[in-house]
């Protein structure tokens, strides 16, 4: 259909035009105001001045904030707003008014860490410690390096402040929500420690009739990546998968804890231009690794926000006593029921244990055989093979992997055992291959229980392994002279979440943390 | 051709509403803010008549319990002095079971009474800076085992062992010392109620630990009597009380979940046997909501709406701690999870009515410094306990 209203003889056109539809009058009169009405609406649209943010404005909204350091308000992180403004936080979307119409995707993204990276019981009980460690010292004002990342819209809004000056909001128990994400403008990966810039103050200019009637228009607004390519970069995760302790927070120079994007920016993932998104957001990450080193090739970016990686605690509902409900902080928001959820989960779990497991290759050099009355030499090789980062990356002072030997004889005696692990006590064998950054204080103290304000040095127990690269570790044993062959020579890579300690002195509970078995490798040796 | 045009306003109709959906919502209004101050129509005398009362109620009741916990530890010195081999704590249980029954019963009512009280008062004590050092001295600070910030007083026994920093006397050494909770304040386990068993809180307290506790409680309470007579309340010092203790909820939640109240025989706390932890915020609010009340004017000089919502919130938040409450002195026993979803709303409420006293502080012009240096002793106490001469126990 053409409508000719600009026509000097629009009436004759027209007519022409409508007729040939054979509607009645009433009927055109009604298809026309329609038309009307809609260009007006895109005109209105674009046309019509833009409203003013929701922002609120430091001592005038926002009476009592303490800032110590500088007119920063959400400094010592560097999380910013556009027009450097807080958020209102009786103007938040949750997640839960995105899932009316992006279910799939919310029903993703609530079974994922981030959803969960405020109000995880881990991370709450880490808080709680340090910024006890730092009482009197300006400690809750410090937590804001720390929530930068895990609780950005807490920070956002500007809760973090030792006097409660913000009402709540429910979107402060959804952890790195929606929105957080999909306003931001620009990120600084190798500052990390949150440094994304949000436009998200002006995100309700639109009302839900709006979004509908210019979807696109809501796309560009939520930084889609047809409008945003910083959405599919790794930039945009270095945000905050880059940790530098900053001056702020007990005056010694910065200190790097996690690296994890720089390791990738070395790798030969960043040259063959494979960001954090293609493997992460995959809906299946470990298949994502297998088609990649089989072919060569890139496989295709499916998007999935799931966002998958290693923590299979927090994912795991088979655990007793709805003990993963309390660890992840209560109930996901409404929309879902438990089962769903718990399923969801459950899935989440499947695809984290099959990452880990793709991501490392184990193998055995051992002789053919040996004497008895002699030292038998053997090698083991960790390759690196499906991580684009380093293995393991993250906070490495929790988080660690090591390595199992256990060499039996033909009859099962065991003849040597390294790395074993006790599920009594959930101790690691001492004297293990271990992959762990042991933190100390000033007074030479070890921390376990990830106090990173007090931190004055660190070691690595062992390098972690860089993305495509190898560790071989040589172990050596006596054969025994009564030794019956072939031995036997087994070799498993464990994972796990965090220390025991950790477990104990800090969340107080009584349970062993299991490790899971990313590889395991086996070889036979004769006996001469 | 009435239709046609009726056709085109539905039109132009549809346009309008659509429009009106998509407009961009009115900024709320704001009242004007006057700075004038009528300080004067506030009440602090009210407040200040509040405390002195609460604070002289609970004195009595630690006297009391000093009394009683003296002639306790008189009858087993007397026992003691009479037959010095014998285990005193099974003599005196042995020979006198329904008066140490009423003499126990007695000291329990007596630390019960001097708790509630205090826990009306507490909004104000642990609120305002001044006054901040005997919460943590009398109620809430960690003994020094737990942290090593912890309030720094001595207390030293009848028998001369020296206890540095040993915590607050409420719960660290009173409730478990009178309700049998640590084993080293036991003196023996009975049977106290008579059901056959010696079940929790069936024991009689270790005399040394009691006397010295129940002198120290009596002589701190005096102490804070005295200081708060002394205390010439100021604005700050309400909206200070009001702002850092009504966001506390969590924290009191989460103790009451961990409780014998709500976990039963799965809690190992020491503590909150004896009153459940909700008194505890229902006594913290009432405090607190009388404070408002007598600081209203002026809030409601510059903001009256803002007043109505603060006032509001109160009796939201204080209605619905009290309506828990309620429910569990009738015998209602609540799941941790259920705890946990009640602690969730209470923290929001009172977050959310936090957030509006601090707006109110603002616009009245009232500094708030946390930064502020709350009173400390010019040195730590020292509490010697004294023995009582021994004395039989009727």
């Amino acid at each position: 259909m053409r409508l000719a209203l600009i026509s000097e003889d629009w009436r004759i056109s027209y007519t022409i035009q409508l007729k040939k539809l054979r509607l009645n009058k009433p009927t055109r009169f009604l298809l026309i105001g329609g038309v009307i009405s809609a260009i007006a609406l895109f005109a209105a649209i674009f046309l019509l001045p833009k409203p003013q943010g929701t922002g609120q404005v430091l001592n005038e909204d926002i009476p009592f904030y303490s800032m110590p350091w500088n007119d920063n308000p959400f400094a010592p992180g560097n999380m910013q707003t556009t027009d450097g403004k807080l958020l209102n936080n009786a103007d938040i979307p949750s997640a839960e008014f995105c899932a009316q119409c992006h279910q799939p995707e919310y029903r993703e993204w609530i079974s994922s860490i981030h959803a969960v990276t405020g109000p995880d019981i881990i991370y709450e009980t880490a808080i709680s410690n340090n910024e006890l460690a730092h009482k009197n010292r300006h400690g809750t004002e410090k937590i804001r390096w720390c929530d930068s990342c895990h609780e950005p819209v807490n920070l956002l809004m500007g809760e973090i402040n030792p006097l409660p000056v913000v009402g709540p909001s429910p979107v402060t128990a959804e952890g790195t929500t929606c929105i957080v994400c999909h306003t931001a403008v620009s990120a600084d990966p190798l500052a990390g420690n949150g440094a994304l810039t949000l436009d998200i103050n002006n995100i309700n200019d639109y009302t839900e009739a709006l979004i509908m009637a210019a979807p696109a228009e809501h796309a560009r607004a939520m930084q889609a990546k047809s409008h945003n390519p910083l959405m599919g970069s790794s930039d945009f995760c270095g945000a905050c998968h880059t940790e530098i302790r900053p001056v702020e927070v007990n005056g010694n120079e910065p200190m790097h804890l996690q690296n994890t994007f720089e390791e990738w920016q070395d790798s030969e993932y960043a040259e063959k231009n494979i960001q954090c998104q293609d493997c992460h957001m995959h809906p299946d990450p470990a298949a994502f690794i297998s088609q990649l080193n089989e072919t060569g090739q890139i496989p295709e970016r499916i998007v999935s926000h799931r966002f998958v990686g290693v923590n299979y605690l927090l994912t795991d509902s088979n655990l007793p006593s709805n003990l993963v409900t309390y660890l992840r902080g209560g109930l996901p928001p409404g929309g879902i029921s438990t089962d769903e959820w718990k399923a969801d989960l459950l899935e989440q779990n499947r695809l984290i244990l099959d990452l880990l497991q793709a991501a490392a290759d184990l193998s055995i050099s051992a002789p053919e055989s040996v004497s008895p009355n002699s030292t038998a030499n053997l090698d083991v090789t960790i390759a690196n093979s499906g991580a684009g980062h380093s293995l393991p990356t993250g906070p490495l002072d929790q988080r660690h992997m090591w390595l199992e030997v256990k060499v039996t004889d033909a009859a099962g005696k065991a003849l040597y055992h390294s790395g074993w692990f006790d599920d009594k006590t959930g101790q690691v064998d001492p004297n293990a291959v271990i992959y762990l950054k042991i933190l100390t204080d000033k007074n030479g103290a070890p921390i376990y229980e990830h106090i990173l304000f007090d931190v004055e040095k660190y070691h690595y127990t062992r390098d972690p392994i860089p993305a495509k690269a190898s560790d071989t570790i040589p172990y050596s044993f006596t054969v025994p002279a009564d030794a019956q062959g072939p031995l036997k020579v087994e070799t498993t890579l464990w994972y796990r979440l965090a220390l025991q300690e950790f477990v104990i002195y800090s969340l107080k509970m009584d349970v062993i943390l299991p490790p899971v078995m990313m590889e395991q490798a086996s070889a036979e040796i004769s006996t001469r | 051709m009435k239709k046609n045009w009726i056709a085109f306003l539905i039109g132009i109709l549809t346009l309008s509403l659509i429009l009106a959906a998509c407009a961009p919502q009115a900024a709320p209004t704001v009242d004007s803010v006057s700075t004038d101050s009528p300080a004067a129509q506030a009440d602090l005398g009210a407040v200040k008549a509040y405390a002195v009362e609460q604070a002289s109620l609970m004195k009595d009741a630690t006297a009391s319990l000093r009394a009683k916990a003296e002639k306790y530890y008189a009858a087993l010195a007397q026992i003691k002095s009479e037959q010095p081999e014998a285990n005193p704590y099974e003599v005196l249980w042995a020979n006198h079971p329904d008066a140490v029954k009423v003499l126990i019963e007695g000291m329990r009512a007596d630390w019960m009474t001097a708790h509630n009280h205090y826990e009306s008062n507490e909004g104000i004590i642990a609120g305002v800076p001044s006054l901040a050092y005997y919460d943590a001295w009398i109620d809430a600070g960690p003994p020094a085992s737990e942290d090593p910030e912890a309030v720094q007083w001595t207390l030293t026994l009848a028998d001369g062992k020296v206890l540095e920093s040993p915590g607050n006397l409420f719960h660290t050494l009173g409730e478990p010392i009178l309700y049998g909770t640590v084993d080293e304040y036991i003196g023996l386990a009975v049977d106290l109620n008579g059901d056959g068993n010696t079940g929790l809180s069936e024991a009689l307290p270790e005399a040394e630990m009691l006397l010295a506790t129940a002198q120290a409680l009596d002589i701190a309470s005096g102490q804070m009597l005295d200081a708060v007579n002394a205390w010439q309340p100021t604005m700050e010092d309400a909206f200070m009380a009001m702002a850092t203790m009504i966001p506390t909820m969590n924290e009191y939640f989460e103790q009451w979940k961990l409780s014998s109240f709500v976990s039963g025989d799965a809690s190992v706390q020491i503590s909150f046997v004896a009153a459940s932890r909700l008194l505890d915020v229902t006594g913290i609010l009432q405090s607190l909501d009388l404070t408002y009340d007598n600081v209203r004017p002026v809030v409601g000089a510059v903001d009256s709406k803002l007043d109505e919502q603060i006032a509001a919130g109160f009796t939201d938040l204080v209605a619905y701690v009290g309506d828990l409450y309620t429910k569990e002195k009738a015998g209602t026993v609540f799941t941790p999870e259920e705890a946990d979803a009640f602690g969730t709303e209470a923290q929001d409420k009172a977050t959310a009515l936090a957030a509006l006293v601090v707006q109110a502080a603002a616009k009245a012009n009232i500094a708030l410094d946390l930064e502020a240096e709350g009173w400390t002793p010019d040195s730590p106490p020292a509490i010697e306990a004294i023995a009582p001469a021994p004395a039989p126990i009727e």
